[in-house]
């Protein structure tokens, strides 16, 4: 059965983070170092490895989440862990700098660790929330029905379409053939597209048909129905696609920035011996 | 006319399919409305397009549609044209070609839907993005890129500027005061990335090059970049009688934590101090000095070290217990509470009485802190006036070297003898005599000096008795004879308290008498300190909460200068011990 990787195995790892949590604050708290608290005194450099090892192991994540079947752990256990140890780390590393913070190499790998962290978060937000969001949204049927229905009303407005004046025409053409679904990153994110041809299409066949009559009024008037049906699923799936895309795009912040942060932390622990 | 339509399509294998309609009309036109004769519904099709019609010599199409060049005959784009056997029309996506009559048909003609505009869904689809990694943004170039921004930066740049270039620069100096000069900052001076906190206040004018301190890489910064400048900083204790190498041999940067931002360097926490003093025989079993924890609730009273043989400048530490009071055998006889009379005290000569203070005697010295020493010339000869001879009062005796004044008496009186004008009343005629004429006989001139030899011992019995040397010394007689006398040296000590740092120009706001008991103090032998309970009243330990927090080092320094120079042992016993 599905559980939330939150409390996944009754909590495991939050009750393990905050008991590495409690030590780290104990010893902070208790430790009285040569001068201000520093990553290099002996609790700092206890601290510091620590920190050091769980960006390690939490960025082998992605490692080890393409592998399957590897290893005693679960996914799952991995996943739960990369969470909370995750977010762990926002303590330890902080004690770790003893609240010392500088334009440099280290702070810089303090605040590309915090952004990682922050990224990952809003993508634990995300697939807490868009997923349930988006099966709302999607409805009964799957997106490849939403499209083919579409599609299908497209036709349904060429049919309607054929009989009414070539203005009427051009505007459902215009409607099929310039229709776009999501585009840019920030499109897709937005979830709408305020220059949509079909929803064009609908006002300015609206405003037509109102000078219309007899048959002409009648096939109009279905036009007008269809395409503001055919309006509302684009709506729909745009939606999809901004959860889609809400759901992919903290990934493009936490992985570059993992892997900067992977150079900084190694450039910080060099340099601080470098430079003893 | 009969004209026959064949609807020609093209199946998914290929293969075409016909459909032929007979079309019983006057003129066939062509559009997308199903009021046309030949229907071509599919998109890209106006309602009526064109018209085809017989006229002499064959068939005319003629193009209804306005600016839409949706015509074409026989691939030339015209809105009107004859058409022959074999010709194409395109309207829109369609072809519509002239066949051979057929029949009963006097005019056959095939339509065919050649250049479709695609499936409504396949344009959809073809014009949407729907994933992010469609719009040429991937994760893994992201991800190399920001590594390598980083690398360059922060590892790369720095260490070509730091090694190499530098490196290269024969003009690089080791001077700090030129190295001062030199300010530059991230990205000029690359390794400035590296650094993990503010340079302390005293060392930032070394800030900008971080090599003259980190001289290797991977090695910690050594003692001798320190000494290079601080040679005489001296040890805490001797390593010859203490062997407490944790102290003597520690590192300096074991203490002093540089990169701590701008506050001083120096330690000053009570618990490193106390970490050993607190039970001080546990490190050093023979020594003298007492445990201390806190300032304000564990520091043993007060032990100034006193004056106990001026001659021999023999000196002991004596605390200052109530009931048996240290002594300063200083051999002055002073009072401060005669000088401290607030009636005040007669100026000889000036018929006034003046009351005295304090600052009087005790001037600041240079820094402040402290005071200068209290001189006979400067302090106590306006009212203490050495003169001996009352008919001559300006003359005063020398200070400060009995046989001096006893040679000074002795000249003073002979000379005046010989040279005769005194105005000593019991004095004999010669001695009187106008002075210079003629010259004295024998028996004259040994009257004359029999009067000075008893002048001088007179003037000497006075000046060693309690007026005028008496009056603040010792005078002891060493024989029998005339002007046998001595005065006993004077030993003050400078400061009573010489462990301790205590700075008088901090404390100006209580009065000097506040601590200092000197208008009851009768004798010179009194040690004038106050107890530690003086002190404790405004003065807690390093947490005192209500009282002024004071560490060890508010008054104690740990490198004491009596002591060695703290790396010279460091390196002998590093020749000794390879």
């Amino acid at each position: 059965m599905h559980t939330s990787l939150l409390v996944f195995r009754n909590f495991r790892y939050l009750k393990i983070t905050l008991v590495i949590l409690a030590a780290a604050i104990l010893a902070y708290a208790i430790h009285d170092p040569l001068g201000k608290p520093n990553g290099g005194t002996w609790l700092g450099y206890t601290l510091g490895g620590l920190a050091a090892a769980l960006i390690v192991w939490l960025a082998w994540f992605g490692v080890r989440k393409r592998q399957y079947g590897v290893g005693k752990l679960l996914l799952e256990d991995w996943a739960s862990g990369h969470v909370y140890l995750g977010l762990s780390l926002l303590v330890i590393a902080t004690l770790h700098s003893g609240f010392q913070f500088g334009i440099n190499v280290h702070t810089l790998a303090y605040a590309l660790m915090v952004l990682v962290i922050a990224s990952g978060a809003f993508g634990l937000y995300a697939y807490m929330r868009y997923p349930r969001l988006r099966s709302v949204n999607r409805g009964e049927g799957a997106l490849g029905d939403v499209w083919a229905l579409v599609a299908g009303m497209s036709r349904d407005c060429y049919e309607i379409a054929r009989d009414l004046p070539d203005e009427v025409y051009a505007l459902v053409e215009t409607a099929d053939k310039k229709t776009a679904i999501g585009g840019s990153v920030w499109r897709q994110l937005s979830g709408n597209d305020p220059n949509c041809a079909s929803t064009r299409a609908l006002e300015q066949v609206r405003a037509l048909a109102e000078s219309y009559s007899g048959r002409d009024a009648d096939a109009a008037r279905r036009l007008v129905r269809v395409l503001a049906r055919k309006v509302e699923l684009l709506t729909r799936i745009r939606k999809d696609i901004q959860y889609k895309a809400l759901l992919d795009i903290w990934l493009y912040f936490h992985i570059p920035l993992t892997v900067a942060l992977l150079g900084a932390l190694a450039i910080h622990i060099v340099t601080v011996f470098l430079y003893w | 006319m009969d004209v026959l339509v064949r609807h020609l399509t093209k199946k998914r294998d290929g293969a075409i399919a016909a459909r032929d309609e007979l079309v019983v009309c006057e003129t066939v036109r062509f559009g997308r409305s199903t009021d046309n004769e030949v229907e071509l519904p599919a998109p890209g099709v106006l309602l009526h397009e064109g018209v085809l019609h017989k006229r002499e010599g064959g068939l005319y199409f003629e193009g209804e549609g306005e600016g839409r060049n949706n015509i074409s005959i026989d691939g030339q784009p015209v809105s009107a044209g004859p058409v022959r056997l074999g010709s194409v029309i395109g309207v829109g996506p369609y072809d519509i070609t002239v066949l051979p009559p057929e029949g009963d048909a006097e005019v056959a003609l095939s339509v065919e839907l050649t250049r479709p505009v695609g499936d409504t869904l396949e344009t959809l689809r073809a014009n949407s993005t729907t994933r992010i990694e469609q719009v040429g943004i991937s994760k893994r170039p992201l991800a190399w890129g920001a590594l390598v921004v980083v690398l360059l930066a922060f590892l790369v740049w720095p260490l070509v500027e730091a090694y190499v270039l530098d490196g290269q620069d024969p003009a690089l100096s080791k001077n700090p005061i030129d190295m001062a000069i030199e300010t530059e900052s991230w990205p000029i001076a690359g390794d400035l990335a590296w650094v993990t906190g503010p340079v302390s206040g005293p060392h930032k004018f070394l800030a900008q090059n971080c090599s003259f301190c980190h001289e290797r890489p991977f090695v910690r910064v050594q003692d001798n970049v320190c000494t290079d400048c601080h040679a005489d900083i001296t040890n805490h204790v001797d390593p010859k009688v203490h062997d407490l190498p944790e102290i003597t041999t520690a590192l300096c940067q074991s203490c002093h934590k540089e990169h701590q931002g701008a506050e001083p360097i120096t330690r000053n926490d009570q618990a490193f101090c106390s970490s050993c003093h607190l039970d001080l025989e546990d490190v050093a079993s023979d020594t003298k000095l007492l445990n201390v924890s806190n300032f304000g609730r564990d520091h043993p009273e007060f032990r100034p070290t006193v004056v106990t043989d001026a001659v021999a400048k023999t000196f002991e530490r004596v605390v200052l217990d109530p009931a048996k009071w240290p002594v300063e055998k200083s051999n002055l006889v002073f009072t401060h509470k005669k000088h401290l009379n607030p009636n005040g005290i007669l100026v000889p000569g000036k018929r006034e009485r003046r009351v005295m203070e304090c600052a009087d005697c005790h001037t600041t010295d240079e820094g402040g802190a402290g005071f200068a020493p209290v001189a006979m010339e400067d302090h106590c000869s306006e009212c203490h006036q050495l003169n001996f001879e009352p008919t001559v009062p300006a003359r005063r005796l020398p200070h400060g070297d009995v046989e001096a004044v006893i040679n000074s008496l002795r000249e003073f009186y002979g000379d005046l003898a010989l040279r005769g004008g005194a105005v000593v009343e019991d004095a004999p005629a010669i001695v009187r005599r106008r002075p210079g004429g003629r010259a004295l006989s024998e028996a004259e001139r040994l009257e004359a000096l029999d009067w000075a030899n008893k002048a001088a011992r007179d003037a000497g019995d006075r000046v060693f008795a309690k007026s005028v040397c008496g009056t603040c010394h010792e005078v002891s007689r060493t024989g029998d004879g005339p002007l046998d006398y001595t005065v006993a040296p004077v030993l003050v000590v400078d400061r009573w308290m010489p462990k301790g740092r205590f700075d008088h120009s901090r404390h100006s706001a209580p009065g000097c008498v506040d601590c200092h008991a000197a208008p009851d103090s009768e004798k010179a032998t009194d040690v004038l300190l106050p107890q530690i309970e003086t002190c404790t009243a405004c003065h807690g330990g390093e947490r005192a909460a209500q009282r002024v927090p004071s560490t060890c080092v508010s008054c104690h320094d740990f490198h004491l200068d009596f002591h060695d120079p703290m790396r010279k042992p460091l390196q002998n016993a590093r020749a000794e011990g390879g």
